[in-house]
């Protein structure tokens, strides 16, 4: 009996612990929302142009997130596609816009599609045809670039899961169809893409939460065209005191029920997965004509969404200040120099690795009991394995710029006051990261299988010997690829930390903002490329750690 | 506060407080009463063993760094941590220090001035107890503790490639047609900005705001990002200006030039030092320091601003600058206004 309760009392300690840092901010908020008779929701219908913003922040989730979804899609057909010469470079190519952090990407795009000074728009009006024009062609500050950007950045997410969903999936029935007689692009649209479904429905999702979220884009490209999204409006909240945390609340509330909406939606679309099948899943018959067009679709999308910026990042980061003239003979290392010997600036570089690393620490043990928790085969209460569940799902439907709201007040007050230490950023880190820690171990476990551990268990060993000798070494490629990712997006990490730091606790991102609204831009497009060159760094090291392997499974 | 028991043996941190304020209140209000040199000492020792100093600043980074420079050269022996924002975004923070007892800002420089007094009312700020407030005006020391540290003019600012021959000169300009799209000013980022807006609308007609927003400027949060906005040509001309958010660019070679526009306004920095600090005499020496001769030059001595002090080379006339009234814009009032405001910018 006590065999059997004991474990349980683990997984109910989990449950109460993940379950306070993840509910506890958000009803503690929301609750804030509808006390006073829901005088916070008047608030909100009393603030000026609230209509234009709720309806800019559904126009960029959807057509953001719609963009993303083909963007992405088309860049898995096209990896498919490519030939083996440029194949294992050409897979991975679409993710190398996630080692560069959104708010170093929009600032670069800044540097470049500003309508006056930016130095693609420039170039461009030296072409005979836009020869007469002032400014442009394009401009950056409008809603219709926000939501190009927007869906830019988001289509390296996208890429991940249908390009894995890709991978995984046998080749016989497209083989067939091309059997019959049908045209790749017939292929695609009658037989890949309906197989693709659950992947792509989950990648939909997954994109349309970030989309509906999204904070950087807003923030940098639209305050000064009086653009503003829901987000954008609560962290402008934040910079008044007293903070009305009702009216924040209030304004976030239409994006948690979105979000809930968007996940249980996912849920069902996804339910039986079984459909889905091929014949044989990992065939290795490999049927796809390759097409080198594909190597240079893939070509200019790294050029656009990486490449290019960075360009314009290293330029201005070299330049006295951003100007509009390209002129190489004044260039000056001072911005570098001038970053680099400011402690508050280094100070943020060390806090964001510090508290990264902290919270990766305790994230992947976390993620992975979690995750062990959720494996059919693990004996454990149904009502516990559903909390942990709902738990490692909420963290996915709240975006991070609200998660980062419920955080702040929740943290500024008793009884765990620790608003203005490290450790804010780190719970803070945790909270958001949990649902990813959790889900991508998930499916390292579910791939391990649970062969070698009854194997390991009928001779002998014990749970402990079991796990740290069978389960941890098979799983280190997937523990590595979780790190990785998790490092990524939480040195990346920029919605949610603007919103719990202090003056004097600071991420890069964070102080990134400030110098972008009190400094000189050319310190920013430093900061910019320090955060690009530490991500790269973070990112070898977990491989190093997890094995070239991992970075496949990223 | 150990170092402070030290001193005053037996006193809470209120109680001494009040007690280093006794002392300097006559100083405040009699220039000619004779400061503690004692006491100083005192203080001097203890801030040495706190051995730091934070610093948050509205000013501009260049003006902060510079009194930074400064307080470093002149007591290497303590340390300084500066932090630079927008006025009301770092009023914020000081707030939410305040009220969870987080260990933030010694010593703070804003334009929020009402917000300074409202604290000073409260006991909340300390008093300034260095030799420097013996001597220093009693005009720019209001209830005792909250000090006029600098004042400067506004300006407008245009960028010299963009803008030839006829360059603005005054508010009128700003809705010359020409300028339509190639305008920029500031948001609402504090009050100064509230009382500046309202203040435009009194002097230059009841109109003038909805004509403004009729040239389509550009709303940047404060003036350092409107420069950064205005050396690159994103815009031509910028309505709202400090000499000192731009003096920086300015020096190295943007193509940016300033106009003292008459009529004008102009604004003072407050400065507090926060009796909620850990480190409060080493606040009461950086308090010091930026009142002194050393520190004022440091402020105003590049010809940005001027000094409540008579002695500084450089610097503007203090009595050339006409101050907004931070008394006509208690909270009420701002909110009102902020609500009018996003109604015609927004």
């Amino acid at each position: 009996m006590r065999r059997q309760v004991a474990p349980q009392i683990g997984w109910l300690l989990i449950v109460i612990v993940v379950g306070f840092a993840v509910v506890w901010p958000i009803v503690q908020l929301q609750y804030r929302a509808f006390i006073d008779g829901g005088s916070a929701f008047t608030r909100m219908g009393e603030l000026p142009r609230i209509g234009d913003t709720v309806r800019t922040t559904v126009i960029l989730a959807f057509l953001s997130s719609a963009l993303a979804v083909l963007v992405g899609t088309f860049l898995a057909w096209c990896a498919s596609l490519l030939p083996r010469r440029v194949q294992k470079f050409g897979e991975l190519a679409p993710l190398l816009p996630l080692i560069v952090p959104a708010v170093a990407a929009v600032t670069g795009w800044i540097f470049l599609l500003s309508p006056k000074v930016g130095y693609l728009n420039m170039m461009l009006r030296q072409l005979p045809l836009l020869s007469g024009l002032e400014e442009g062609p394009f401009d950056i500050y409008t809603v219709k670039w926000i939501v190009l950007i927007t869906g830019m950045l988001l289509s390296s997410f996208v890429y991940v899961f249908v390009h894995t969903g890709l991978k995984n999936m046998g080749q016989e029935l497209e083989a067939a169809a091309a059997a019959c007689g049908a045209s790749p692009v017939r292929i695609l649209l009658t037989v890949t893409l309906p197989l693709l479904r659950p992947s792509i429905i989950f990648a939909a999702g997954v994109v349309f939460l970030l989309g509906m979220g999204q904070f950087t884009a807003p923030l940098l490209l639209g305050r000064t065209s009086r653009i503003d999204v829901l987000t954008t409006e609560m962290f402008h909240l934040t910079l008044r005191y007293p903070i009305d945390y009702g009216l924040g609340a209030a304004l976030g509330f239409p994006i948690l029920i979105a979000g809930f909406i968007v996940v249980m939606l996912q849920k069902l679309a996804l339910g039986e997965q079984r459909r889905y099948v091929v014949v044989s899943a990992r065939s290795k018959y490999d049927a796809r004509t390759t097409r080198w067009w594909a190597a240079g679709v893939i070509g200019v999308y790294l050029l656009i969404t990486t490449v290019l910026p960075l360009l314009a990042l290293t330029y201005v980061s070299l330049s006295p200040f951003w100007s509009g003239s390209l002129v190489m003979t004044e260039l000056t290392t001072r911005h570098w120099k001038s970053v680099l010997d400011n402690p508050v600036l280094v100070n943020a570089v060390w806090t964001s690795i510090k508290t990264s690393v902290i919270a990766i620490a305790i994230l992947i043990p976390l993620g992975f009991g979690m995750a062990f928790a959720l494996l059919q085969s693990t004996r454990i209460f149904k009502p516990i394995r559903m909390a942990i569940d709902f738990l490692a799902t909420l963290p996915m439907a709240v975006p991070a710029s609200l998660m980062g709201f419920g955080l702040l007040f929740a943290y500024t007050r008793p009884p765990i006051q620790i608003y203005g230490t490290a450790a804010v950023l780190v719970v803070t880190y945790i909270t958001l990261m949990i649902g990813h820690a959790t889900r991508l171990q998930f499916t390292t476990l579910v791939a391990t299988g649970q062969e070698f551990l009854e194997a390991s268990k009928a001779c002998g060993g014990g749970a402990l010997r079991s796990l740290l000798q069978i389960l941890l070494p098979l799983c280190r490629k997937g523990i590595g690829a979780t790190a990785a990712l998790t490092f990524v997006l939480l040195f990346h990490e920029f919605s949610a930390s603007l919103m719990v730091r202090s003056a004097r606790t600071q991420v890069i991102g964070s102080v990134m903002y400030d110098v972008w609204t009190g400094g000189v831009y050319s310190e920013v497009a430093v900061l910019a490329l320090i955060m690009v060159l530490v991500t790269v760094i973070g990112v070898m090291i977990a491989v190093w750690i997890g094995g070239s392997e991992s970075l496949k499974k990223i | 506060m150990k170092q402070l028991d030290t001193i005053f043996p037996g006193l809470g941190r209120f109680a001494l407080a009040t007690a280093l304020l006794a002392t300097t209140v006559t100083a405040a209000f009699a220039p000619s009463a004779v400061y503690a040199q004692q006491s100083w000492n005192n203080v001097l020792a203890a801030a040495k063993k706190e051995g730091k100093v934070v610093l948050y600043s509205a000013t501009p980074p260049s003006l902060g760094n510079r009194l930074v420079a400064g307080f470093k050269k002149a007591y290497p022996d303590i340390d300084i941590e500066f932090t630079r924002g927008p006025s009301g975004e770092i009023l914020t923070k000081v707030g939410q220090e305040q009220s969870g007892g987080v260990d933030g800002a010694d010593v703070f420089i804003s334009t929020e001035l009402e917000w300074f007094r409202a604290r000073a009312k409260e006991g909340k700020l300390l008093k300034p107890v260095g030799p420097e407030a013996a001597t220093w005006p009693a005009k720019y020391i209001r209830d005792g503790s909250v000090i006029t540290a600098g004042l400067e003019p506004l300006t407008i600012v245009y960028n010299t490639k963009l803008i030839g021959a006829n360059p603005p000169t005054s508010y009128a300009d700003m809705l010359r047609p020409e300028y339509k799209g190639r305008l920029g000013t500031s948001e609402l980022a504090s009050t100064l900005l509230i009382a500046w807006y309202d203040w435009l609308e009194k002097t230059q007609g009841k109109d003038y705001l909805q004509k403004l927003r009729a040239q389509n400027p550009r709303l940047y949060n404060g003036t350092t990002p409107l420069a950064q906005s205005l050396a690159a040509g994103e815009i031509a001309v910028g309505a709202f200006g400090n000499i000192t958010a731009f003096k920086t660019l300015i020096d190295q070679g943007a193509p940016v030039k300033y106009v003292l526009p008459n009529p004008g306004l102009g604004f003072e920095y407050a400065m507090g030092g926060l009796a909620w600090s850990r480190r409060l005499n080493a606040a009461l020496v950086l308090m010091d320091y930026v009142m002194s001769k050393a520190g004022q030059t440091a402020w105003s001595g590049t010809g940005e601003g001027a000094s409540p002090r008579t002695d500084v080379p450089g610097a503007i006339p203090a009595a050339a600058i006409t101050a907004w009234d931070s008394s006509a814009y208690p909270p009420d009032v701002v909110n009102k206004y902020r609500a009018y405001w996003s109604g015609i910018f927004k």
